[in-house]
């Protein structure tokens, strides 16, 4: 079966013979020298422009290989600056707990008891105005007073070149005394 | 033969069409898996600063170092140093080297400078793990506010848990491939997600003002051989706290901090700071005036048990201004009969007693208050025993809060200890004031004021008086219930005195509270204190004197202050 189907292709791709009078004359073709098919100034340039191009490539790669030197560097910086940057935050972290620690009130009186010898008192004086002022009982009476007393500066007149009086408290006659002992 | 090749190679590349196309993200994930390592970064815990920006609680970057004792063999080189580094003992050291256990830990959270030691010596087998460790500066001296950080870096008890969300930060993460030693590479860390430092507190507290209210409140506990106590200053116009101490007697006789805020977390009976409640209650309703006079005997039953005053006297006239000044009993059941049971009930808890501050601490108390509308709390002596504080258990905070509201004329303010958050880029936040409401109309607050003043002038508690200046307040003195049954422990006694200055125009409120004193009364173990205290705290913060009680100038008795 397979032989037949073969001399069928066989005879289908034989050719038909060449007709040796074409129908139609074909121009008269000549084999034209290349050097002549373009001008010499026409391929210096073209040489030029593909010697520009494989210099920029050239040097597109060199600049991107220095640029990733430099981005390479620069990172590097970065990682020390951070890795500095971290170290000292957390050194100045310690710091602050050290000086917190320096100035613990219990500390520097403890310093101050055992090395410098301070000795703290029994008791303390507070010194304290003269006039013991108003409770709250009197205040209201007080301040009815006072703006009684106001009104009436109000309505008279201030002398002129007049000296003011001086208010306020005076430490002079402050006097130490000493809270009587309680009781319940 | 060819047909087992075509076979064999097409077996290859559908196992290759496998590997490359249907299994290669499982595949790639799988050698990631075994060259790159994810790592927590953990995030630094917000700091705590004071009212002045003095740093009270910090977090610091840390190791531990830990050991592979497998690597370490049979050799003995480098740890006698590694021991004094360390501060092991060389056969303990040697003992966790035993452990074969691949990890062991041998010291946490040691100093950079003691890293560098370690490091130094060069031990093969020797790790560091970050770490990060809460330090106090101040020592223990607000350990029962602060409370305590474990380990993971998560607040477990106090500010610590109860701020924990702001504080704690959120972890980073990054990706690092590791080596054969399973040791990350340096400098190669990939997906690097920065943790974010927690934010920092401002609190209310005054670091100096803290310090010498826990000496004072110290030395008083030794002088009077109390088993602890509490002192609370709180800023009337903003309720902040300005100084919380709780202080016990330790197992070897020493004062020393308590594990815990008891100014919050722990009830007692008052005793007769309670009669504030009556007596603003029954102003407030108009039953009565400062200068109402009531017949006082010394002692009277009621539901079958007795109640006298504290000190013998024969019936007398007594007004109300008399009756809070020298604390008698039984003038304020006679002022709470004529309120009776249900405005009782209610102006105990419109005082805030009964319920929680707002200061929102964790385990805080709402304390136990009667009711008359509840059977298993009331009982026909309850109108003896609640009004003069010996038939409720409350906070030192509740009482401090209800003073604090007289002193601020009648309005509530919730007290709080955080004033101000900053946030990891350092903005700060100023928390507002929480005015709550108002408990007490101006009028009455301006009766019971003039009231509280005689308290320290020629009352029960002159020992509370500041040269320079007034003081309002109230003793409390009450017995300490049995811890084993029903009745009291037989000599065990609270004593408080809480109060404010200027009584005019109150700048701080400041409550004392001793226990087990051997100077039971309040105006006596208590009132001192808080005079010490005051006179320091009002000068710290630039109060002026307003005259009158000290006069010019005075002493005082307790702590040097």
């Amino acid at each position: 079966m397979a032989t037949p189907a073969r001399a069928v292709s066989t005879a289908a791709r034989a050719l038909p013979a060449r007709d040796p009078s074409p129908k139609r004359a074909r121009p008269e073709l000549d084999v034209v020298d290349r050097r002549r098919t373009t001008s010499r100034p026409h391929r210096r340039q073209a040489n030029i422009l593909r010697g520009l191009g494989v210099l920029f490539i050239v040097g597109a790669l060199a600049v991107t290989a220095a640029a990733h030197a430099f981005v390479a560097s620069d990172q590097q910086r970065i990682d020390t600056l951070q890795s500095k940057l971290t170290q000292t935050l957390a050194e100045q972290q310690d710091l602050q707990l050290a000086r917190a620690e320096l100035e613990s009130p219990a500390r520097v009186l403890a310093i101050a008891e055992r090395e410098l010898g301070m000795i703290s008192p029994q008791s303390v004086s507070y010194l304290a105005p003269v006039d013991p002022g108003p409770s709250v009982s009197q205040a209201g009476a007080a301040a009815a007073r006072a703006a009684l007393s106001a009104a009436e500066t109000a309505r008279k007149p201030v002398p002129a070149g007049g000296d003011r009086t001086r208010t306020g408290t005076s430490l002079a006659g402050a006097r130490s005394l000493t809270i009587p002992p309680p009781v319940r | 033969m060819v047909v087992i090749a075509a076979v064999a190679l097409s077996g290859l590349a559908a196992r290759l069409v496998q590997i490359q196309g249907v299994d290669a993200v499982h595949y790639a994930a799988y050698g990631a898996q075994e060259v790159y390592q994810s790592v927590s970064l953990p995030a630094l815990r917000g700091a705590i600063y004071d009212r002045n920006g003095n740093l009270i609680a910090a977090s610091s970057q840390r190791v531990d170092v830990v050991a592979d004792d497998y690597l370490v063999g049979g050799s003995k080189a480098g740890l006698g140093r590694l021991c004094s580094i360390l501060g092991l003992s060389a056969p303990a050291l040697w003992a966790k080297l035993s452990e074969h256990s691949g990890y062991v830990p041998l010291a946490y959270q040691v100093s950079r400078t003691t890293e560098q030691k370690v490091a130094s010596l060069d031990l093969p087998y020797l790790t560091f793990a970050p770490d990060l460790a809460r330090t106090d500066p101040d020592g223990d001296l607000f350990s029962p506010l602060l409370g305590i950080v474990g380990f993971a870096g998560q607040g477990l008890s106090g500010l610590e848990y109860l701020e924990n969300s702001l504080l704690a930060g959120t972890p980073g993460s990054e990706v690092v491939p590791t080596g054969l030693n399973g040791e990350g590479l340096p400098g190669t860390a990939t997906d690097v997600v920065a943790a974010r430092q927690g934010t920092s507190l401002v609190l209310t507290l005054d670091e100096p003002l803290q310090f010498e209210v826990t000496r004072a409140l110290s030395q008083q506990i030794k002088a009077t051989h109390a088993t602890g106590g509490v002192a609370i200053v709180e800023d009337r116009r903003t309720g902040g706290i300005l100084a919380m101490v709780d202080l016990v007697v330790g197992p070897d006789g020493e004062v020393v901090p308590s594990s815990q805020n008891l100014a919050v977390t722990s009830v007692y009976q008052p005793g007769s700071v309670m009669k504030l409640v009556t007596i603003s209650g029954a102003l407030q309703e108009g039953l009565i005036n400062p200068s109402s006079v009531f017949t006082v005997p010394y002692e009277i039953s009621l539901g079958g048990w007795p109640f006298s005053d504290a000190d013998f006297h024969p019936t007398e006239q007594l007004s109300a201004t008399q009756i809070l000044a020298q604390s008698s009993n039984i003038g304020t059941i006679e002022i709470a009969h004529l309120l009776g049971p249900d405005r009782l009930s209610y102006f105990l808890r419109d005082l805030g007693f009964g319920q929680p501050t707002g200061l929102e601490w964790p385990g805080e108390t709402d304390g136990l208050v009667p009711s008359p509308n509840d059977a298993a709390t009331w009982s026909p002596s309850s109108m003896g025993t609640v009004p003069i504080g010996t038939g409720e258990a409350v906070t030192p905070l509740q009482i401090l809060d209800a003073y604090n509201m007289v002193a601020n004329d009648g309005e509530f303010i919730a007290p709080r200890l955080v004033e101000a958050t900053i946030s990891a880029k350092g903005v700060e936040h100023v928390l507002p004031v929480q005015h709550e409401r108002r408990a007490l109309s101006t009028a009455t607050v301006s009766e019971l004021l003039p009231m509280l003043e005689k308290v320290t002038e020629d009352g029960t508690a002159l020992a509370a008086r500041i040269p320079g200046y007034t003081v309002a307040g109230k003793t409390g003195t009450a017995q300490i219930p049995s811890t084993t049954g029903p009745g009291y422990q037989p000599g065990a006694w609270s004593a408080t005195f809480v109060g404010f200055a200027p009584a005019q125009n109150p700048a701080l409120t400041t409550l004392i509270m001793l226990s087990h004193p051997d100077l039971i009364y309040g105006g006596l173990a208590s009132a001192p204190v808080f005079s010490a205290i005051m006179r320091y705290a009002l000068r710290h913060f630039d109060t002026a004197p307003t005259g009158a009680q000290g006069l010019s100038s005075g002493s005082s008795g307790v702590g040097g202050l």
